[in-house]
């Protein structure tokens, strides 16, 4: 699957002047590559990330989906493509605490417009993939962060996506946990799937096979 | 996309993480719901109670015939045009739709009735009718002989005679308690004799000449006899106004005429008011009877609804609650596919759940209140002979609209959060921390 930014936009109103937090974003990417976009925070990063996941609307400009406009898509259709082709993680986990770590990662068939007769054997694999075989039962509130992380992963992949977006994954991780979801991310790659990193630690880039940098939001290195 | 089977099973999965909270808000729709259900269940059980009396004092099939009369305050005249005669009765008879005509005859002079009851003497002055035994065939055994032809009695009695429900009530109720006498019944009265003094009253004590003294035999009761007096074979009544009062001619007090059909009623009560005469018809007693307890309703409706829409507002506000405080959960449901209409649909099932279990709770709390207050009415209440067995009626259709209200309700109350839910931009929800 290939993702393509045209000269994306988004601009918003804060108290009462215009926020460019994307202005004229171009960018393409494959699956397959690990991508990681650094930048400072408050650089449109997010936004960006949240443009190529079918989550934020651009306001000018057009992301496209194997050559097709995504946002030409209604809610619904928008909905589908981020069911089963998009895959999210983000930096605080957003992981229901009381709930096992296996519901956590059953949550995307919910919304599957026909969920698999083997969604649990899924999900089980998508927990073994990222070494949580033994917390399947284990309500996520009392897993450490990392753990939490993983499970976060699980679920992004669960569903088979083409892409894993993940938001400051290792922004609430300490250092060597951090490295060993990086690294988890980094393996996903390289069994075929596209991972967008976004992140503020520009020591990550150099894991990357595309490294982008953007600042004010604009790309300012790696652009395509 | 989520379907409503999935999204009922996860709204009821989501309820049983937030117990409590579903809990109290389900209470508050069992609140409304019972109280609706327990007041339409009341004047439903109150309009049946009050429609069977009507019903059997005066068949849908009867009409009571009296002269017509003029009300000045408390003062009554009866007009002279529309008295009831033989002849009268004879003109009723041939409407077109009336079956048969019974004539109530009263004695013309004062009685007065002597008998003992639990070894106590009793006297009183009463009233003495004379009534076709076809009014109240259906209500005294047939071996009572009340329908026989009384001719061949010895002058002295004793005559069958029936007395009115209403009355045992009263005495039940009234005298027997303030003068600490058991209680009465039917079983206990029937077959008790007594003295009937023709011919005088308290206000007329001592021995006069003229008395006539019968002896009469309870048969039973009725509540189509008038409630204060005794109610012996029309003929008797007659023969004795002939012999002490010197009436040639019978004049009735009021003719109960029984139309063929149902339908006939309203033709036959239309002829005889032709005539002069006032008329009564059960039909037209039941038709108030549902109008009043139709306003009842209506009243009482209103206030279950008034309860049950605070219960919805509180439903509202608690969901909306639940929306700002889940609102990562919507943020995550949305970035793995949820459609804003799923948010929209998740929110409404679990509304409907609350609405259909707070229902059905407040359906058994309405049965329950309605047994408990059953027990204590029996308790509170004399115990009168046409109290019904249960002021309550829950019928199907009672239950259905307490069931479809609560669910209703609930899920109205539930669309804005609903839609404020779905509107929810999931990037600044993810983005927030």
């Amino acid at each position: 699957m290939n993702i393509s930014c045209r000269e994306v936009e988004k601009h918003f109103s804060l108290n009462g002047r215009t926020v460019r937090a994307l202005d004229g974003v171009s960018c393409a990417m494959n699956s397959g590559t690990l991508v990681v976009i650094t930048g400072r925070s408050g650089s449109g990063k997010t936004t960006l990330l949240n443009a190529i996941g079918g989550l934020d609307r651009p306001t000018g400009g057009s992301v496209l989906v194997d050559g097709e406009d995504l946002y030409a898509r209604g809610d619904r259709a928008l909905s589908r493509y981020r069911n089963e082709r998009i895959g999210f993680v983000f930096q605080s986990f957003h992981l229901s605490p009381d709930e096992t770590a296996l519901e956590n990662v059953l949550v995307p068939f919910l919304f599957a417009r026909r969920p698999p007769s083997d969604a649990r054997t899924r999900a089980h694999d998508a927990l073994g993939r990222v070494g949580l075989a033994e917390q399947i039962d284990q309500p996520a509130g009392t897993l450490s962060a990392g753990q939490k992380q993983r499970v976060a992963i699980a679920r992004a992949i669960v569903n088979r996506p083409d892409f894993v977006l993940a938001d400051e994954p290792t922004g609430n991780l300490d250092e060597r946990t951090g490295a060993d979801i990086v690294a988890l991310l980094r393996g996903l790659a390289e069994q075929g799937l596209g991972v967008v990193i976004v992140t503020h630690d520009s020591a990550i880039s150099r894991v990357a096979d595309q490294a982008l940098r953007i600042a004010d939001g604009r790309i300012v290195e790696g652009e395509s | 996309m989520i379907g409503p089977a999935r999204a009922l099973r996860r709204a009821g999965h989501n309820l049983g993480r937030h117990r409590a909270r579903a809990i109290v808000l389900a209470g508050g729709v069992a609140i409304g719901v019972a109280m609706l259900v327990f007041l339409l269940a009341f004047v439903a059980g109150t309009r049946r109670a009050l429609l069977d009396r009507v019903v059997s004092s005066l068949p849908i099939t009867h009409l009571t015939v009296v002269p017509r009369s003029f009300s000045l305050s408390v003062i009554k005249f009866e007009s002279p045009f529309s008295s009831l005669d033989p002849e009268a009765v004879e003109r009723i008879a041939g409407l077109a739709g009336v079956e048969e005509v019974l004539p109530m005859a009263a004695l013309k002079l004062p009685a007065q009735l002597r008998a003992r009851f639990f070894g106590q003497g009793f006297v009183t002055d009463t009233g003495v009718f004379g009534i076709e035994p076809g009014l109240v065939v259906d209500q005294v055994p047939p071996e009572a002989g009340f329908a026989e032809d009384t001719t061949a009695t010895p002058a002295g009695g004793p005559f069958p005679a029936v007395i009115s429900e209403d009355l045992i009530d009263m005495y039940n109720t009234g005298f027997a308690k303030t003068n600490d006498l058991p209680q009465l019944t039917p079983e206990i009265l029937s077959g008790q004799e007594a003295i009937l003094y023709l011919g005088t009253s308290s206000f007329r004590p001592g021995p006069e000449a003229g008395v006539r003294a019968v002896s009469i035999r309870l048969i039973g009761v009725s509540d189509r006899v008038p409630l204060v007096g005794v109610s012996l074979p029309r003929g008797l009544v007659e023969g004795w106004n002939e012999d002490l009062a010197g009436e040639a001619t019978p004049e009735y007090v009021q003719l109960t005429v029984v139309a063929e059909r149902a339908q006939d009623v309203e033709d036959v009560a239309a002829g005889i008011e032709a005539m002069g005469y006032e008329v009564t018809s059960g039909r037209e007693i039941a038709q108030r009877v549902r109008t009043l307890t139709r306003v009842l309703q209506v009243a009482f409706g209103l206030i279950g609804l008034v309860v049950l829409a605070v219960a919805g507002v509180g439903i509202g506000n608690a969901l909306l609650l639940s929306v700002m405080e889940r609102r990562h959960e919507i943020g995550i449901f949305r970035s793995v596919g949820a459609s804003r209409g799923d948010i929209r649909l998740l929110f409404l099932c679990e509304a409907a759940l609350i609405g259909i279990g707070g229902a059905l709770a407040g359906l058994g709390l309405a049965a329950a209140a309605a047994f408990g207050a059953d027990r204590a009415l029996d308790r509170v209440l004399p115990d009168l002979l046409f109290l019904p067995e249960s002021f309550f009626a829950l019928s199907w259709p009672i239950l259905v609209v307490g069931l479809s209200l609560g669910l209703l309700v609930s899920i109205l109350a539930a669309v804005p959060p609903a839609h404020r839910a779905a509107r929810m931009d999931p990037a600044r929800i993810l983005t927030s921390g």
